[in-house]
Parts: C-alpha cells; sequence; structure tokens
C-alpha cells in the first residue's frame, strides 16, 4: 500500500526527532490524561499524600511492572511490525493481556490502544493498522495500548529505542499530570520528579530490549489492589 | 450500518444539563427517536443510583467516561474516549437515532470538537448572572442552540431576563436561543422540536422543505 506520507529513516535524523515529539506530546489525543494507573485510589485513601509519595510510586510501577511487562512486549511488536508480522503481533498483544490480569487495567489499556489506533489510523494510513482494525472488530486483537503504540511508531519511522523513549515519557508525564490534577504534587515538584526518574526510565528501557517475552513479569503487590479499588470507588475523576 | 446524530450538551456547572436531558429524553422518545446518553459527568454511585430510580432509558443507554478532570479536552482537544462510548452505543444499539453527549460543567468558553459532534448545545442558567450573553464565551456565541434555563428563578435573583433576550439575540447574531424551566417543563417542546429540525431532519418544518 502507498502512504501519502514519507517515512523518515535514519538519514533524516530531524524527522525521526519531530515523529517522537508528535506520539510523546501528552496533545497527542489517545485518552491518558483519563488514567491514573491506582493513583487516584491511592490518594484518596491517603496512601499517598506526599511528592515524595508520587514519586516513589511511579519509580515502583515502572521498575517493577512497566518495565517488566509493557516495556518488553512494545520492543517486540516494534520488531515484529518491521518484519511485518501481524501473527506475531497479535501473539505479543495475547501475552502482554495475559500479564494484565487487573480488569480495570486491561480495560484501560484497550481502551487508549483503540483510541490511538483510530487516531493514528486517519494520521498515517496504513495496511497493518487497518489489518489491526479488523482483528478488533473480529476478536483476535485486544489492541492493547503498547502495542498499537508500537506498530503506530514503526510505521510513523520511528526506530525500537525512540518508541521506548516516546512510550515511557507519555507515560511518566501523564502519570505526573494526573498527580498534579488530583492535588497530591505541584507542578514544580513535578518536574523535579520527572528530571529525578530520568536514570531509571533510561534503564527499563535498554533492559526491555534485550529480554524475551518469556521473561516478562510484575510485582507491584499494593499497586494492583489500588487499581482493583478504582473500580470501586463511589466519586472518581480517572478511568484507571 | 446507520450512524447516529450526535448532540453535545454544554455549559457550566449546575446550569442544569442533566435535568434538561432528563426532560427531553422522554419527550423524543414519545416521538419514536431512539436515544442514548453519553455523560461526562464526575462519576458517582449517586448519579446511577439516581438514573435508576429516574428509570426513563434502560441504563445500558447511559454511558459514562471519565474525564481526568479534565472536562473541556474531553470534547475537544482529545475527544476520543467520548467516540469509543459512541461507537460502542452504536455497535450495541444498531437502531439508535440520536446520542447525547453531555459535557462535565465547564466555563463559558468550552466548546465542542465537530469531529464529535454535528451540533452542540449551550446551558446556562439565569442565576448565574444575567451578564452571561454580554460576556461573549465561545461556548454561548458559537453552539448551535442556546438555553437558558430555571427562567422562574429571574425574580428571585435579580436577573433582568429581558435584558438577557436583547443580549442573547445580539451576540449569537440571529443563532436560536431558548428558554426553559426544566421543573416545569416550560420550554422543553420547542427544544425537542429544535433537534428534531436540525440534527434528525424531521418535524413541521422539514417536511415542508421537503414536499
Amino acid at each position: 500500500m502507498n502512504n501519502a506520507f514519507s517515512t523518515p529513516s535514519v538519514e533524516h535524523p530531524i524527522e525521526q526527532q519531530l515523529v517522537l515529539l508528535q506520539l510523546a506530546d501528552s496533545f497527542f489525543p489517545s485518552g491518558s490524561y483519563t488514567l491514573s494507573h491506582g493513583l487516584e485510589s491511592l490518594v484518596q485513601e491517603g496512601a499517598i499524600g506526599s511528592a515524595k509519595d508520587i514519586e516513589t510510586f511511579i519509580r515502583i510501577l515502572l521498575c517493577n511492572k512497566i518495565g517488566g511487562t509493557d516495556l518488553i512486549a512494545l520492543a517486540h511488536a516494534h520488531r515484529a511490525s518491521a518484519h511485518q508480522d501481524l501473527d506475531q503481533i497479535r501473539e505479543i498483544d495475547a501475552r502482554l493481556f495475559s500479564q494484565t490480569p487487573i480488569e480495570k487495567t486491561r480495560t484501560a489499556a484497550r481502551q487508549s490502544g483503540r483510541a490511538l489506533l483510530m487516531v493514528a489510523q486517519k494520521t498515517w494510513p496504513h495496511e497493518q493498522l487497518e489489518q489491526l482494525h479488523q482483528s478488533v472488530a473480529s476478536g483476535h486483537f485486544n489492541c492493547l495500548h503498547p502495542i498499537v503504540f508500537a506498530v503506530v511508531a514503526q510505521i510513523a519511522g520511528l526506530n525500537e529505542s525512540a518508541t521506548l523513549t516516546a512510550f515511557i515519557h507519555s507515560f511518566v508525564t501523564g502519570l505526573l499530570g494526573a498527580g498534579i490534577r488530583l492535588g497530591a504534587v505541584g507542578h514544580l515538584q513535578a518536574q523535579q520528579i520527572r528530571l529525578s526518574l530520568s536514570d531509571d526510565m533510561a534503564e527499563i528501557c535498554r533492559e526491555a530490549r534485550v529480554r524475551s517475552l518469556d521473561e516478562m513479569w510484575s510485582c507491584t503487590p499494593q499497586i494492583d489492589i489500588a487499581q482493583m479499588r478504582q473500580a470501586k470507588l463511589s466519586r472518581r475523576l480517572f478511568a484507571s | 450500518m446507520k450512524s447516529a446524530a450526535r448532540l453535545g450538551i454544554g455549559g457550566p456547572v449546575g446550569s442544569g444539563k442533566t435535568a434538561l436531558i432528563e426532560g427531553i429524553v422522554p419527550i423524543l422518545m414519545e416521538q419514536g427517536v431512539e436515544v442514548a446518553v453519553v455523560t461526562n459527568d464526575l462519576l458517582t454511585t449517586e448519579d446511577a443510583d439516581r438514573l435508576k430510580r429516574k428509570g426513563f432509558l434502560s441504563a445500558d443507554r447511559i454511558v459514562g467516561v471519565e474525564t481526568g478532570s479534565c472536562p473541556h479536552t474531553a470534547i475537544r482537544e482529545d475527544p476520543t474516549m467520548n467516540q469509543l462510548a459512541v461507537q460502542d452505543l452504536e455497535l450495541l444499539f444498531p437502531q439508535l437515532d440520536l446520542i447525547l453527549i453531555e459535557s462535565g460543567g465547564d466555563n463559558l468558553a468550552s466548546t465542542f470538537s465537530y469531529e464529535l459532534v454535528d451540533a452542540y448545545m449551550f446551558v446556562i442558567d439565569v442565576g448565574a448572572g444575567d451578564d452571561i450573553p454580554r460576556k461573549n464565551g465561545p461556548g454561548f456565541v458559537q453552539s448551535e442552540l442556546a438555553v437558558v434555563n430555571k427562567v422562574d428563578l429571574a425574580p428571585y435573583v435579580g436577573a433582568d431576563l429581558e435584558l438577557m433576550r436583547l443580549q442573547s439575540e445580539q451576540y449569537r447574531q440571529e443563532k436560536p436561543v431558548m428558554y426553559t424551566n426544566c421543573k416545569t417543563g416550560e420550554g422543553l417542546e420547542e427544544v425537542v422540536a429544535f433537534i428534531q429540525k436540525t440534527l434528525l431532519f424531521s418535524g413541521p418544518m422539514a417536511t415542508a422543505s421537503v414536499s
């Protein structure tokens, strides 16, 4: 299928960076501002109340869950997309789905994946996206956000490393935005936290690239319980 | 598959958006219109209980979308979650004619993306002050229909309804403005007639133009 846009290659670093910025921007419409990943529940019950708590929460979530699940799946999905292997993309999606046992978290990951796919189909029209869209309709693709993100980024011309960077950046800034709106952290503190997380963000991206799908893991019991409680909150602003 | 018409309902907190929906949906249903509602209100079990008690629309036709305390983002900059809710309703109820999308309460500047809705109403109430029309807020000025609600309260809150009428017409440049009291049903038939004519292409005027 011929595409209306030209895919930036490694010979065009500025074009690559522009794609990265577009995809990682919190302005990019995929509903990420509606997610708190369990933070709202923890703030409501008083378990998180300070900037330090928020930083710890994000660090644990990154190092004990996102790095070991979403990022590994994302790296593999990027490779599968580059090899035009749609069966493998669907397989990785199913594997990540099995690593995401909390219903609310699954639903949120599917919703933002569907939103991203919808926007990407209009922005970077491509046969892989069309086929994945059909797979969602026929029930053969869960449409989890990290998987869709990998495919969209690959199609738009981002390399694997830049794709991981874009994903983790938007994940962390989205979460900090939620923390600000929940009143648990200020805008200046949020920037300090973002900076202090840089090393861990970089490390989990590097780690994810050398891990196999069989090595996916996570261990965040308190956050898991908070994500389960989110669905039961009598008053809530966030979808997760 | 046919696609349902989409009507946004915006306006400040407490202006009566939910009450307006509760008033117009039964009238639309009486006229044979298949309706569903997407709401961006703060999600509470109280709301769900209230809707269950009202029972004017089956619970599975009312979908709540969380907005992460960004009500205007959810209807303008990033309406994707509302679009998905609309798509899901259309799949579940292929017979739908109309989907109402109620914004969480927002300020006078909040407008809807026309990639989400076909048209939108902007609801204000006299209690918020009779100077609202002349503040020239984009939501109030640009909407397809402006609704001034709680008109019965005007004498009690010192609002000059005539001034509001005059300035609404002036600032909206002849786009329609309607005056409602959702408690008594005053003005609701006109709002429904507007929806029928503008979005569903039926009613006396549309029929006349066809024949």
